[in-house]
């Protein structure tokens, strides 16, 4: 058995495993914009940079519902913040329930989603923290060079 | 009266197309009895793949089986005239003819579909064929998958073969969703 962290993202639950969930964050936080990415200053002064979740994964919020927690996910020396709805929960599944995308995905996909647990009538996606951290920078790097572009003009 | 001819009766499902709208043509995919699982509704839950290419939507579980979710009408070529969001009415899942290395059950996959599905019936004897073949509407793209054109009844069908899909092994060259981008 292992525990692992489950969180409502953009309307669908996802889990990580427990080592990489660093915090929830509940009070109210401001975002700033630098250098082609968004960072979440909390109450305390403390800043993690927001992962653009419905941009990277293309999973618009659903109606009637905006995020009011915020998961903050630590892999190797990054973190990264996911804003999700409601606080989430910790809960201990067995480590072969987890069955992965069907052969019809390709790597890449393959790569973000490592594992899908079934639970009666529902699925609850696992995503890769490493791999999010990494296509967040690209959408940074993407970003900044835009703006980079605009301001040559 | 126990009617003789019900047991000799084969059902076939059309799986309508926007390809050849423009040439005033109605077309659509074929799917056999065999090979049709079920048709459910679009209250049926579609969880989105990240980074999957724009043919395949995500997925769906149906009876404890993930299932991969394939917009037919955008594999075909139809994506121009497609509605943006258009939404689905009907998801049609079916068999393949690739199996579970594990499980040794068929491997499937569900096609989705904005309008509704048309089913019709034919005698063994009608489903035998042959079926006059047609041409290709010229707006039609099966990235080669398409095993050909037919005339069934009043029916344009286009039969396609979509086990590369299920393996993983396709790949989709997105020229028209490209084309479109630049218009």
């Amino acid at each position: 058995m292992k525990e692992v962290f489950l969180a409502q993202l953009c309307g669908f639950w996802c889990l990580f495993e427990q080592e990489v969930v660093e915090k929830v964050v509940d009070q109210p936080c401001t975002l700033e914009k630098k250098q082609g990415r968004v960072w979440l200053r909390e109450a305390g002064g403390e800043t993690v940079e927001l992962c653009p979740l419905e941009l990277l994964l293309n999973w618009p919020q659903p109606e009637n519902t905006t995020p009011d927690h915020f998961l903050v996910l630590r892999h190797e020396d990054r973190t990264l913040a996911l804003p999700m709805h409601g606080p989430g929960r910790v809960c201990a599944i067995r480590s072969d329930t987890l069955r992965p995308l069907p052969a019809a995905f390709g790597a890449i996909s393959h790569q973000m989603l490592p594992g899908l647990l079934v639970n009666g009538n529902e699925a609850v996606m696992q995503l890769n923290p490493g791999e999010l951290i990494r296509a967040t920078d690209k959408i940074a790097y993407l970003r900044k060079k835009k703006l980079l572009m605009q301001q040559k003009r | 009266m126990r009617n003789d001819n019900a047991a000799l009766l084969r059902r076939f499902f059309l799986l309508p197309l926007t390809v050849g709208q423009q040439e005033g043509e109605a077309w659509g995919c074929l799917f056999t009895q065999n090979q049709v699982v079920e048709v459910v509704g679009h209250s049926t839950r579609l969880y989105p793949v990240p980074f999957s290419p724009p043919y395949l939507l995500g997925c769906i579980l149906r009876h404890d089986t993930l299932i991969p979710v394939v917009d037919v009408d955008l594999l075909c070529g139809g994506g121009t005239e497609r509605k943006k969001n258009a939404p689905i009415r009907q998801i049609l899942v079916i068999r393949t003819g690739q199996t579970d290395a594990a499980s040794g059950e068929f491997l499937r996959l569900a096609m989705t579909c904005s309008g509704n599905v048309l089913t019709f019936k034919l005698t063994d004897r009608d489903a035998a064929g042959p079926f006059p073949p047609l041409q290709a509407p010229p707006s039609f793209d099966g990235q080669g998958l398409e095993l050909g054109f037919f005339q069934v009844r009043e029916h344009r069908a286009v039969l396609m073969d979509f086990d590369a899909i299920v393996l993983g092994t396709f790949r989709f060259q997105a020229q028209d969703a490209t084309q479109e981008k630049k218009a």
